[in-house]
């Protein structure tokens, strides 16, 4: 039997984003994601003072997604303190630590649910407002995982 | 002259720069982070390639250096056509910046390069086509309209709208001067001899950019408590590795040496926290799955409307619509087509008419079972035409209905079975038996060929 005529569905499906993607992707300057993350710091651990100002930053480009960042420590409290979609906005920006801060060691984490297949996500932990860490992590990254995390230590 | 080849050489040595920069946030030779470490383990691959050497993990991938090469060339050419063209300049404020950044918009020649290059525009066998997808012109001109994920659910209607239109071809060979015989089609030597166009519009969507359906993958991580239950879990697998790092096995750049980090995850204080750890991250890939079935399974609508104009003795002019659908349905994929075509009479008669319902349905049974590790795959497909003066048409209404399925026999080897009904007995064309209105066909091929070891 013949195939019915014209029942293809790929010349706009999904919203003409099969081909638009790549148009794109080839033809575009860099996104700001990839352009932030060419310089990536990438430390262990980070020493704040109690007074520090440190906030959390996170860019997403060609996505949405559940943005989820928190703060533990060794003793097994935690407190989320973002845990909401996104955009908007973008970038999303919270404080971690408004000062002053109790002594000790802590765990910045973040968690971050994309949908769109070319996802892209910088994150920055900034310190009085000097960027300390910078991770960029794409679909296409070697590992590409979505969630990290950072230790700080709280000094006086 | 010299200034061209300048500018080409700068441009070289910049990309020939950028090409051997040294990658940043890298560990040394034998180190990885911490938490590369633990994702790497979580997903259970080995922390050293196969050399034995420790895996350097950058962050852009092959794909992103092909990627950024393709950017390169573009960006290349467009260097080149900058020289003889003026280009056009705006003011574009980026969503993060404080202020506004100078970007260059490329001139109509360097656009229609790009479109060229992107597939939006084609030339091939004397027809140039054209996409009339939009979405896709801007996002050429403006990209952040695909990186910026507001502005992309903004233009979500504009996205919706696709097309194409094409110039040139050959015509149709019909009786031109009257005398009985088809005469040769002619080649077009106008650009607008041959004139074909189509528009579409799409209700329903399945990207998962969209507010809708991202809020069904959303939904269905918060119902499972998936943001709130990884964090602890992660956290406990993380600081039980830095206690077990702690003591300068970290160096500045945040790398630990692989042999320790292979000791931190196969230690009895890191074993019960990555499990906890890899059983959520194995609940999250099943949710999302979950989701992602249900949002590309979302029932979508076609309209699509076209024709085709030709100038005096290129052939007869035609005129399209349809409505096409796409949906789930008895746990199988559906599409429905409804259809109506009408061509011109060039003898000054009634255009002939063809209307044409179709619908196909199709079902994999029994995937993973004994039987079939690929499953059973049904196909049902039936149409319904009403044609109304068409000179060359046998039949005013032509029906249908055409079932496949195979049945497999050993692992690779399948006897695909197809029955064909049809309301005139000469439709059957593509079946070996016809008993009446019925056609029936048993592909024995793959056995024979299994029989004498031939290779498909």
């Amino acid at each position: 039997m013949a195939k019915t005529k014209d029942t293809d569905q790929d010349s706009i499906v999904p919203d003409g984003l099969s081909s638009l993607g790549a148009a794109a992707g080839i033809a575009a300057a860099k996104t700001p994601c990839e352009v932030m993350g060419e310089n990536e710091i990438l430390p262990h651990e980070i020493s704040v003072k109690r007074t520090d100002q440190v906030s959390w930053r996170v860019y997403l480009c060609n996505t949405p997604a559940r943005a989820v960042l928190g703060i533990a420590d060794a003793m097994g409290h935690q407190k989320i303190i973002v845990n909401q979609a996104v955009p908007p906005p973008n970038p999303l920006t919270a404080n971690v630590m408004p000062p002053p801060a109790p002594l000790g060691r802590y765990m910045l984490l973040w968690l971050l649910f994309p949908t769109g297949p070319d996802w892209q996500m910088v994150v920055e932990v900034a310190v009085n407002g000097v960027v300390l860490f910078r991770q960029y992590k794409s679909s296409k990254s070697t590992l590409p995982t979505t969630r990290g995390f950072l230790f700080m230590e709280v000094d006086s | 002259m010299r200034s061209i080849r300048g500018g080409v050489g700068a441009i070289v040595l910049l990309v020939l720069l950028v090409n051997t920069s040294p990658a940043t946030g890298q560990c040394g030779d034998g180190k990885i982070r911490p938490q590369d470490a633990i994702e790497l383990h979580l997903r259970g691959e080995p922390l050293v390639d196969p050399n034995g050497k420790a895996r350097a993990l950058p962050q852009v991938s092959d794909q992103d250096k092909e990627k950024k090469k393709r950017e390169e060339t573009v960006v290349k050419a467009n260097a080149e056509v900058a020289l003889t063209m003026p280009s056009a300049t705006q003011v574009a404020a980026p969503a993060t910046a404080s202020g506004g950044t100078e970007v260059t918009l490329p001139g109509i020649v360097s656009l229609l390069g790009l479109a060229q290059e992107q597939g939006l525009v084609n030339s091939k066998d004397g027809v140039t086509s054209i996409s009339l997808t939009p979405f896709s012109f801007l996002a050429l001109v403006r990209p952040e309209y695909v990186s910026d994920q507001e502005l992309y659910m903004k233009a979500s209607n504009l996205r919706r709208w696709g097309g194409t239109l094409a110039f040139g071809g050959k015509g149709e060979s019909f009786d031109r001067d009257g005398d009985g015989e088809a005469d040769q089609a002619l080649e077009t030597k106008d650009f607008n001899d041959i004139v074909t166009w189509e528009v579409k519009y799409q209700f329903g969507s399945r990207d998962r950019r969209t507010r809708e359906n991202f809020d069904i993958f959303d939904n269905a991580i918060q119902e499972a408590d998936l943001p709130v239950r990884m964090f602890p879990a992660l956290a406990a697998a993380g600081f039980a590795a830095d206690a077990a790092l702690a003591g300068g096995k970290v160096d500045a750049d945040g790398c630990a040496l692989v042999s320790e980090m292979r000791k931190v995850l196969a230690s009895p204080e890191m074993e019960d926290k990555l499990a906890a750890l890899k059983k959520i991250d194995a609940e999250y890939t099943a949710v999302a799955k979950e989701a992602f079935k249900t949002v590309d399974a979302k029932p979508t609508l076609t309209l699509a409307v076209g024709g085709t104009e030709k100038t005096e003795g290129f052939g007869a002019d035609k005129r399209s619509a349809a409505l096409r659908g796409a949906f789930p349905w008895l746990g199988g994929t559906n599409a429905a087509e409804l259809s109506w075509n009408e061509v011109e009479s060039l003898l000054g008669l009634e255009d002939a008419v063809t209307w044409k319902l179709g619908y196909s349905y199709s079902r994999s049974f029994l995937k993973g079972s004994q039987l079939s590790k690929d499953g059973v795959t049904l196909a049902v497909a039936g149409s319904y035409e009403k044609l109304e003066d068409v000179p060359e048409a046998a039949h005013d209404t032509i029906s249908k209905l055409n079932a496949k399925f195979s049945i497999p026999v050993t692992e690779g080897v399948e006897i695909p079975i197809s029955v064909t009904w049809a309301n005139h007995k000469d439709l059957i064309t593509d079946e070996d038996e016809v008993q009446g209105h019925i056609g029936f066909t048993v592909d024995y091929s793959t056995i024979r060929d299994q029989i004498l070891g031939r290779k498909k």
